[in-house]
């Protein structure tokens, strides 16, 4: 390892166009307006693979492990936004959240990510959802590899699969490593350990 | 220990982050933390210093005895509710180093603004170098779990890389189960085992 090999945070670079990089981010869009939900959709569609929702029910229906980001708003009719943090806290734990608020102040901010105030200009949506995607890919990375560092250490030293583990180590630490170079150093601290608290 | 021979400190590859196993037994563990301190490669150190364990005093009259100070020195001092509230508030007071300051973070179970505090002064100004160490891990991971400290780990041995500092994280194996001391080693690029005293890499 060398400090050459991780530029100081560069927000704007993507590494989606890499061959080797992961399958497209999905991001779910929902809010109870149709016309926003599908205004934002369709920004994000040049980049992303997106699903809406109008919702809470259609929310919580369309969320699954695949899911990188939400956009949720607050006020979801339905069974209430608090369910769909609920359901992302339980079953999609590196996923982030941004709330779609129609004021600043009416957040808070401990239950969120992030938030966008609309109406979202693309410029802004595409550089939140960018950000929180690439929070989401180093907070994934992470939980994978100390799931297999937990692995590799309960292997005996003269186990064959430790030399197979050690390998996919190696990798996840050197993807690892270009995800961080693409975030700030806080920002990397609270992706890796931030919990959203949705009862708070 | 030979992690860096002096003739060519500077054109080894020294590792940037090094697991220091020092079992409370081991009587060279000071010896061997200030020689890690002071392997910047440069002539002024900013020494930071994160101490779960003692108190910031304690910690700092290991390099006083010494005589071979720092430039600067930080202390983050973390309140992991061990330490008896005289110890905390003779900490407090002036810890009787030259150009020392000292910082409180009240929760050791905040690893989150623990963070955010390391990067606050892990930055490198002139020809001024950072090396932390952490002292030690074992509270750390006394006051919360394996797992938080393992992700806090990851972020910060990146975080000092890219600060170009160097950086030693003392863990007293002897008070963990081996599987989380392996587990741990997967994060450093270089492990000095004091039990043994060898260098291995990961």
């Amino acid at each position: 390892m060398n400090s050459d090999t991780h530029p100081r945070g560069s927000p704007g670079v993507s590494h989606r166009g890499d061959s080797d990089g992961p399958a497209a981010t999905v991001v779910l869009v929902a809010d109870d307006d149709p016309a926003i939900t599908d205004d934002i959709a369709a920004v994000l569609a040049e980049e992303y693979a997106v699903r809406t929702a109008y919702d809470s029910a259609d929310a919580l229906a369309s969320l699954d492990a695949a899911v990188s980001v939400v956009l949720l708003d607050p006020d979801l009719p339905g069974l209430s936004a608090r369910h769909v943090v609920d359901r992302v806290t339980s079953e999609t734990a590196d996923c982030q959240v941004a709330a779609l608020v129609a004021s600043e102040p009416d957040i808070s901010t401990s239950v969120y990510d992030d938030y966008l105030v609309k109406p979202v200009s693309p410029d802004e949506l595409r550089a939140t959802v960018d950000r929180l995607a690439r929070r989401a890919a180093y907070r994934s990375a992470l939980g994978e590899y100390y799931g297999l560092a937990e692995e590799y250490a309960a292997l005996a030293p003269d186990d064959p699969e430790r030399e197979c583990v050690g390998n996919r180590l190696d990798d996840l630490d050197a993807q690892l490593d270009e995800v961080f170079g693409s975030l700030d150093t806080r920002e990397a601290y609270d992706a890796a350990l931030r919990e959203l608290q949705p009862d708070s | 220990m030979s992690t860096t021979p002096d003739a060519n400190r500077d054109d080894i590859d020294r590792p940037s982050n090094v697991l220091l196993l020092a079992p409370s037994a081991a009587s060279d563990a000071d010896a061997v933390c200030e020689e890690l301190l002071h392997a910047t490669g440069s002539d002024r150190t900013h020494a930071l210093l994160v101490t779960p364990l003692d108190s910031p005093a304690d910690r700092l009259s290991t390099w006083t005895d010494r005589g071979d100070d720092p430039a600067r020195t930080t202390v983050i001092d973390v309140d992991t509710g061990a330490r008896s509230a005289a110890a905390t508030a003779s900490a407090s007071a002036s810890p009787g180093v030259p150009n020392a300051t000292v910082e409180f973070v009240p929760d050791a179970t905040d690893l989150l603004g623990l963070g955010e505090t390391l990067d606050d002064h892990l930055t490198s100004t002139g020809d001024e170098r950072t090396s932390l160490c952490v002292h030690s891990l074992s509270a750390l991971l006394g006051a919360t779990d394996t797992e938080s400290v393992f992700k806090f780990l990851e972020v910060l041995t990146s975080a000092v890389e890219r600060a170009d500092a160097v950086a030693h994280y003392h863990l007293n194996p002897d008070v963990h189960d081996p599987e989380t001391v392996t587990t741990l080693e997967v994060l450093f690029e270089a492990v000095v085992d004091l039990r043994t005293d060898g260098v291995t890499g990961p």
